[in-house]
């Protein structure tokens, strides 16, 4: 292989000797100077065509014409600063929004839940997703048998809740664990005391280790805590020691660690209310350690056959169980795509508008460039050289952006970020090379998006026209390629205008939820030892104060905290929202009954079918067209057992609220009968001032079981519990909106003031012909309305696609926002009104404009 | 007389063929071509120095500067071991291509005229 590389020169002389030796041979076989030389030229064809295939031929041609484009580029944007700086700074704000958002899914996604050597950490996860794998029964087992898990840690899901010490403070949830799981998570020592030991699962000794969150709140990190015992929900506990977990995964991050084996002697705090303590009950999570030499691979493989050779009759979850490193994308691939596409879809709009608003403005740079682009290609470029030249000066302009986003990303802590959703305690997350691919790869498609039109507006050209200096497009008004564009900008910005309009409409649900919020005090239950009242006892005592109206209780409170159940018929598997609730329930809250009837005292000692009652949205989801009373529905109950229900009556919808993940916030709604011993909440309607009536009810409370409950009615429990969330969605959305809206009016203007200077000839001579101000206005702004219009009405259809689809899948925190008319006449007319006074000072200017002057100059 | 253009991609393999006999400056070779043929083909002067270089990059020829047989500077092109075996194979490539092609070209025709 040679490597040397001949010049353009070198060839150059070659050829000439070539023509030379022609014209010799040719003046030798009798041909007079002038015309051999004439038919030498004519044998070889085109100089330069050859010459330029000879360059083009070159090794490393390629190389050095990018180098000859980037340099070009540099130097076009130095000449235009202003306009550089403006789509720099425009191409920014879509990449930096963009990478922004996918630094912070990213992070979310795949960070293992550990901070010390992820690369062995392993946490099972059953075939259905959940956590929960094994009983503890099977998870003993398993610890004998393993070899390729150094460690194997568990801990129950059925967590404990009760207060410390005497006071009437917030509940502390503890989590019962195996006495090593605190070392098979982290390698971080205590910071006092010690963490749990294996004896302490032996012992009968109550112990517990605290949370550094805890110990810092509630006992200004008090060393002396060490040694003490602190009563908890009733019980004495012995702290051992303060631990140090920065990162746990979900359910693991607690207040206290106590050892599973206390969990049976504090049964009565469990939060389920059921002994899920038991031997036989798969109710824990497990995570482990690789042993040297062990891969997940190997591990999974070892687990299958130890889980496959005796049967585990517990629980269904062990076979096919998945040993993941324990990041959301490792549990669930699809769930994490999903999020990825899901928290990408506004700034990803957001990315589109900045696209076309710089395509707007350069488009009016292509045009000024026609006559630079006609010399270039009358002295031999090539239409695809100058294309792909142009083509380099944008990627050099959101490159530029790109490198500012990335150092402001680097710059700011992705907790800062996150914050915009709401309050996180989440530390710098610095973007890793997913991170950096993706802006790489958002830049370039950036670039292309917004130079893609400028480009082949430069090229349109008709080499004569252009080379005489006459601009192909003068007076031809709005071309197809720039309404196209205009029309894209107006579109994408109605759609985030819509959605956010329609969000923030969305908090007037917690005005009017479908049910009284005002006029109903809650008090959560006591779930504490020496309260001999059921909740029917308290609801019957409380109900003889005055001005109460009625009296119920639920286990849920509607719209703060909702639960869920699955349905196993009709249809496949459901998760559905559901409550159970007293008897009086849907008097109480004054949710009418509309078909069959409410609960009655008397289905309370009913057996067989449980009878239940649905919300309206319930049978026509379901049972379309059917006669929903009567019906039998089948629950999936305890340990896998169907649980027969029957339908007696149909409530009318209401609001419903962040409940679990996989059950739709439709308003499908299943209301059951409480069993008089559950826990929940009490609801008491009232009528008049809620001043005078909460403090008799906290004090009937206290009276009948010696605590002090805090009471409030929903309404405030609501604005307390999830305004917060609701406003950081607000704001966000807030955010995103007006960004969309400034770029496409700056689409706009940008139009209209290239559309005004365009135009002044035509202009001129409108005015000279007579044409008065307003008539040149008209002329001006009409032909820029009709895609501003399309643009609207096309964004209203798109944003109502897109505001289903977020609902579907619950993004919305709360309301139906798609089917919201104000949201879309807000949006539309928010956006017409600025689209016009965008458009007002470029037309007004035209009118302004001198003709004698216009049409003077050439 | 009437000239026929060459078919796509024979060009290198005749460039090739000229230099078997020592080397050649690019006008001997457009000379070469043109009376080996007996006139019949036609080489555009021009499309000789794009194929020259992709043979020269592709290694199968060296050039150096020398003198012409009427002493003018003039650039030789010079097979190398790779373009000697190319042409062999190329060839061979070629000779089978025109006894098939030519196996179903040859049969008897229907009488013309």
């Amino acid at each position: 292989m040679r490597w040397f590389r001949r010049s353009d020169e070198d060839y150059r002389e070659e050829i000439a000797e070539h023509v030379e030796l022609e014209t010799q041979a040719n003046i030798d076989r009798g041909m007079d100077p002038g015309e051999a030389r004439r038919a030498a030229r004519v044998a070889f064809g085109s100089l330069a065509s050859v010459r330029q295939q000879l360059h083009r031929g070159r090794r490393g041609y390629w190389r050095s014409a990018l180098a000859q484009d980037v340099r070009y580029g540099l130097r076009m944007i130095r000449r235009n600063r202003l306009l550089s700086s403006v789509v720099v700074l425009i191409m920014g704000l879509g990449i930096g929004t963009t990478t922004a958002v996918f630094n912070a899914v990213n992070a979310l996604a795949f960070a293992p839940p550990v901070s010390s050597d992820p690369e062995s950490f392993v946490l099972f996860v059953s075939e259905d997703g959940t956590g929960q794998v094994a009983s503890r029964r099977e998870y003993e087992s398993l610890r004998t048998q393993t070899r390729s898990m150094r460690q194997l840690a568990a801990w129950s899901k059925a967590y404990l809740a009760a207060p410390i010490g005497e006071t009437d403070g917030a509940r502390v949830q503890g989590v019962p664990v195996s006495c090593n799981l605190l070392t098979t998570i982290s390698d971080v020592p205590p910071l006092a005391g010690r963490l749990l030991h294996e004896e302490d699962c032996t012992s009968a000794a109550l112990v517990a280790v605290m949370s550094r969150d805890l110990w810092r709140l509630r006992f200004t990190s008090d060393p002396g805590i060490v040694g003490k015992s602190i009563s908890y929900g009733g019980h004495p506990l012995t702290i051992v020691g303060v631990a140090a977990l920065s990162a746990a995964p979900d359910g693991l991050a607690t207040g206290l660690w106590l050892p599973y084996t206390s969990a049976r002697q504090l049964k009565e705090l469990n939060v389920y209310g059921t002994d899920l303590n038991r031997d036989d009950s798969p109710s824990l999570g497990m995570v482990g350690r690789l042993a040297p030499g062990y891969s997940r691979r190997a591990a999974a493989a070892e687990f299958r056959v130890l889980t496959s050779r005796e049967p585990h009759a517990d629980s269904s979850f062990l076979v096919g169980m998945k040993l993941t490193d324990g990041s959301l994308w490792s549990m669930a691939p699809a769930d994490t795509l999903w999020m990825f596409s899901t928290a990408l879809a506004f700034p990803m709009v957001v990315t589109l508008i900045v696209c076309a608003a710089v395509a707007t403005l350069l488009l009016s740079r292509a045009v000024k460039r026609q006559r630079e682009m006609a010399i270039r290609l009358a002295v031999g470029g090539s239409r695809f050289g100058l294309f792909r030249m142009l083509l380099v000066e944008n990627v050099l302009l959101s490159g530029i952006a790109a490198l500012v986003s990335l150092a402001i990303l680097f710059l700011t802590p992705t907790g800062a970020l996150l914050s915009l959703w709401g309050p996180v305690s989440s530390t710098a997350i610095r973007p890793d090379w997913k991170v950096v691919t993706f802006m790489g790869v958002m830049t370039f498609f950036t670039a292309v998006a917004a130079g893609l039109a400028p480009a082949l507006e430069s090229l349109n050209l008709q080499l004569g026209e252009s080379l005489k200096g006459r601009l192909l497009l003068a007076g031809r008004g709005i071309t197809w390629t720039r309404a196209l564009l205009v029309g894209a900008q107006v579109t994408f910005s109605m759609v985030l205008l819509v959605a956010a309009a329609g969000i923030i409409r969305a908090e007037r649900f917690l005005a009017n939820p479908g049910f009284e919020s005002q006029h109903v005090l809650s008090a959560e239950l006591p779930r504490k030892p020496g309260v001999a009242q059921t909740p029917s006892s308290l609801a019957a005592l409380v109900g003889s104060l005055p001005r109460v109206r009625s009296t119920a209780y639920s286990t849920t409170l509607p719209l703060v905290f909702e639960g869920a159940t699955i349905l196993e018929s009709p249809g496949p598997r459901n998760q559905v929202l559901s409550a159970r609730v007293s008897p009086t329930y849907f008097d109480a809250l004054g949710i009418r009954i509309l078909q069959g009837r409410s609960f009655e005292v008397a289905d309370e000692s009913r057996t067989g079918e449980r009878p239940v009652v649905v919300s309206q949205r319930f049978a026509t989801r379901f049972l379309p067209g059917q006669n929903p009373i009567g019906y039998v529905l089948t629950e999936s109950g305890p340990a896998g057992k169907p649980v027969r229900l029957v339908i007696v009556g149909v409530a009318a919808d209401r609001a419903t609220g962040f409940g679990p993940l996989k059950a739709p916030n439709d308003g499908s709604f299943i209301y059951q009968l409480a069993e008089p011993s559950l826990k929940g909440y009490l609801l008491v309607r009232f009528d008049g001032d809620v001043r005078g009536i909460a403090t008799a009810l906290q004090n009937r409370l206290k009276e009948a079981t010696g605590w002090v409950i805090p009471v409030s009615t929903i309404q405030t429990t609501l604005e307390q519990r999830m305004m917060l969330r609701i406003r950081a969605f607000e704001r966000w959305m807030t955010a995103i909106g007006a960004i969309g809206l400034g770029l496409a009016l700056i689409g706009v203007f940008g139009l209209l003031a290239f559309t005004a200077a365009q135009r002044r000839k035509e202009i001129a001579i409108r005015t000279t012909l007579g044409a008065c101000r307003p008539d040149i206005f008209r002329a001006m702004v009409s032909p820029a309305m009709r895609p501003t219009g399309i643009g609207i009405v096309v964004g209203a259809f798109l944003a109502f696609a897109a505001l289903r689809l977020a609902e579907s899948q619950r993004m919305v925190p709360v309301g139906v926002p798609s089917i919201d008319p104000v949201a879309y006449l807000a949006g539309g007319l928010l956006l017409l009104v600025a689209a016009l006074a965008a458009m007002t000072p470029p037309a007004y200017r035209a009118t302004r404009s001198d003709p004698a002057q216009a049409l003077r100059e050439d | 007389m009437s000239r026929i253009q060459l078919l796509p991609g024979t060009l290198e393999m005749l460039v090739l063929q000229t230099l078997v006999f020592g080397p050649r400056h690019g006008h001997g070779i457009v000379i070469a071509i043109k009376h080996g043929s007996s006139d019949h083909l036609l080489v555009d002067h021009g499309s000789l120095y794009p194929a020259l270089q992709r043979l020269e990059q592709a290694s199968l020829i060296v050039s150096e500067w020398g003198v012409s047989e009427n002493n003018r500077r003039a650039r030789f092109y010079k097979l190398t071991r790779a373009g000697k075996k190319k042409l062999v194979a190329e060839t061979s490539r070629w000779e089978k291509m025109v006894r098939a092609v030519g196996g179903i070209l040859g049969k008897p025709r229907p009488e013309e005229g």
